[in-house]
């Protein structure tokens, strides 16, 4: 047996690896056809504030994040529906809002310390059994959510008034959307890291949308290109001892820049043979 | 039925919206009728959209009611009655993955389904929709690689897919080449006087609204003149639009005063 599969912290990182793979890109692929990307940071933001408070309240931060993730999910989504403000702006406030908060908390806990470190960056050390039993739960409840409401959801990601006119019942639809990003992202956290964990639900759907034809062509080749950075982002932090977040999305990196050649390749070719 | 009741297939009745303090509509009551091809005109920030968007629920008057099919549109359940295809703007759906027969099966929509997402997008209807509007040829294609024109029909078999009582377009001839023009109006012609459906066309191109349409509701925030084609003259259309109409359409005031003769 090779090395990375003798060591169970290797073994629980590495499924929640594949967990992240799977669920980034799932809701990453509707976030980003409606132009939402910001969404991803700011959400990571409100759980970083989350965490802060929970490392100082010495709580279970993780589900304290999970709490403050969901709350600004709502907010946010709320803020969007009301127009009042354009949807970016929205999300830079509540974004530096919670980092501000985030900052001040870590200031008064008395600094950074290792935990801080691998909700940050992400960390194949720090993978606990909690966390996993979490993301495989919200795993099955992305994945109904998905399955059932894909046409729906579909049809949001095409044009929010078309859907509306068509009897998609788009405002629960979009704050069902909005809370369980808001999860996905908290509860990945402890692989990715904070701070790139908005890479996961953006680059592999690029390389979706780069190379496949149909949106469930799209998102299945996004979800395999979800799983494969992980997998072996986190092989590669195992042997290279480096950060798990940051090799993760190096490596979906590096396949979005192949997928981007192939494209072009391909696009060469055909016009090519016109 | 309340719909037997009410032959309107939209009723507007005193209705106002404004967006914070500028007025879009004021005090419009309006109605639209089976197998009526009803033209909405008028100079940009007229109310035109507005007038569509309270008709289709998106948006909410400060006053006065709207009803489709002689219902509030606020309790309206019965969507699949209703098509809508909004004005194509160009790159919008540049990174949208979905082929040409993913959008038009969009349409079908009724409601949600268990595993919708193992769907098949080739169903009749939609493959139907899409040679009504002449777009076989490209049903595998993604909607990102037409042109505005042919993305146009693509959302207009969207629009037709569910076979509605309602069709309501925005500028659907924005973008289109002269043949393309007259092929669309001439689906829209059938489906009018075959199906009896009843269709509401938005748009700035009046030569070819006083030709097709067998109404034409003018605004300028108010519903200034309402009627058939040939009942408007030029000054009426030159007043609406605060500018001598032959000036404003350029090539098409031949054909616009050519319209009028004709009918007169």
């Amino acid at each position: 047996m090779p090395a990375i599969l003798q060591y169970e912290f290797m073994l629980r990182a590495l499924a929640g690896g594949v967990l992240v793979g799977v669920l980034a890109p799932i809701l990453g692929t509707f976030v980003v056809l409606r132009r939402l990307s910001l969404i991803a940071d700011t959400l990571a933001h409100v759980a970083l504030m989350g965490v802060a408070i929970g490392l100082a309240s010495r709580f279970l931060p993780t589900l304290v994040a999970l709490l403050a993730a969901t709350t600004g999910a709502i907010i946010v989504d709320q803020l969007r529906a009301r127009g009042r403000v354009p949807g970016d702006v929205a999300l830079a406030v509540v974004l530096y809002g919670s980092l501000a908060v985030a900052v001040v908390v870590i200031g008064l806990a008395g600094g950074f310390n290792v935990d801080l470190f691998s909700f940050l960056f992400g960390s194949i050390l720090s993978v606990a059994p909690l966390d996993l039993w979490l993301l495989a739960a919200l795993a099955v409840v992305v994945l109904l959510f998905v399955g059932v409401f894909f046409v729906d959801l579909a049809q949001m990601a095409f044009d929010d008034h078309l859907a509306k006119v068509s009897g998609v019942r788009t405002d629960r639809l979009n704050l069902a959307l909005a809370v369980l990003t808001g999860a996905t992202i908290t509860l990945s956290m402890r692989v990715v890291g904070v701070l790139l964990i908005g890479a996961m639900l953006v680059i592999p759907v690029m390389i979706g949308l780069r190379l496949a034809r149909g949106l469930r062509a799209a998102m299945a080749t996004a979800v395999l290109a979800g799983v494969l950075s992980a997998v072996s982002g986190l092989t590669i932090a195992f042997y290279g001892d480096i950060s798990a977040g940051g090799a993760i999305v190096l490596t979906a990196m590096a396949l979005l820049i192949l997928a981007n050649l192939w494209s072009r390749l391909r696009h060469r070719r055909r016009t090519a043979d016109v | 039925m309340t719909e037997a009741a009410s032959p309107s297939v939209i009723e507007w009745e005193r209705v106002s919206f404004a967006y914070g303090a500028v007025t879009a509509l004021q005090d419009v009551s309006l109605c639209i009728h089976y197998g009526e091809l009803a033209a909405v005109m008028g100079p940009n920030g007229s109310g035109k959209s507005t007038l569509i968007k309270l008709a289709l629920g998106l948006l909410k008057p400060d006053s006065g009611r709207v009803r489709l099919f002689g219902r509030d549109v606020n309790d309206f359940d019965q969507w699949g009655r209703v098509g809508y295809m909004p004005q194509v703007v160009n790159g919008a759906w540049q990174d949208f993955p979905a082929t040409v027969s993913e959008v038009v099966s969009l349409g079908t929509y009724s409601g949600v389904s268990p595993l919708g997402i193992f769907r098949r997008s080739e169903r009749a209807d939609v493959l139907a929709a899409i040679e009504t509007v002449g777009m076989t040829a490209y049903r595998s294609r993604r909607l990102a690689e037409l042109s505005v024109g042919q993305q146009q029909r693509v959302l207009l078999a969207r629009a037709l897919v569910r076979n509605p009582d309602l069709l309501v377009l925005d500028e659907p001839a924005a973008g289109i080449d002269v043949s393309g023009e007259e092929q669309l109006y001439a689906v829209l012609r059938d489906l009018s006087k075959d199906r009896g459906m009843a269709i509401v066309i938005v748009s700035h191109d009046i030569g070819a609204m006083l030709r097709e349409a067998t109404t034409v509701a003018c605004l300028n925030c108010r519903l200034v003149l309402h009627g058939q084609p040939h009942d408007l003259t030029v000054d009426e259309m030159s007043t609406l639009y605060g500018a001598p109409v032959d000036v404003l359409i350029h090539d098409t005031a031949h054909e616009f005063q050519g319209a009028l003769h004709r009918h007169r």
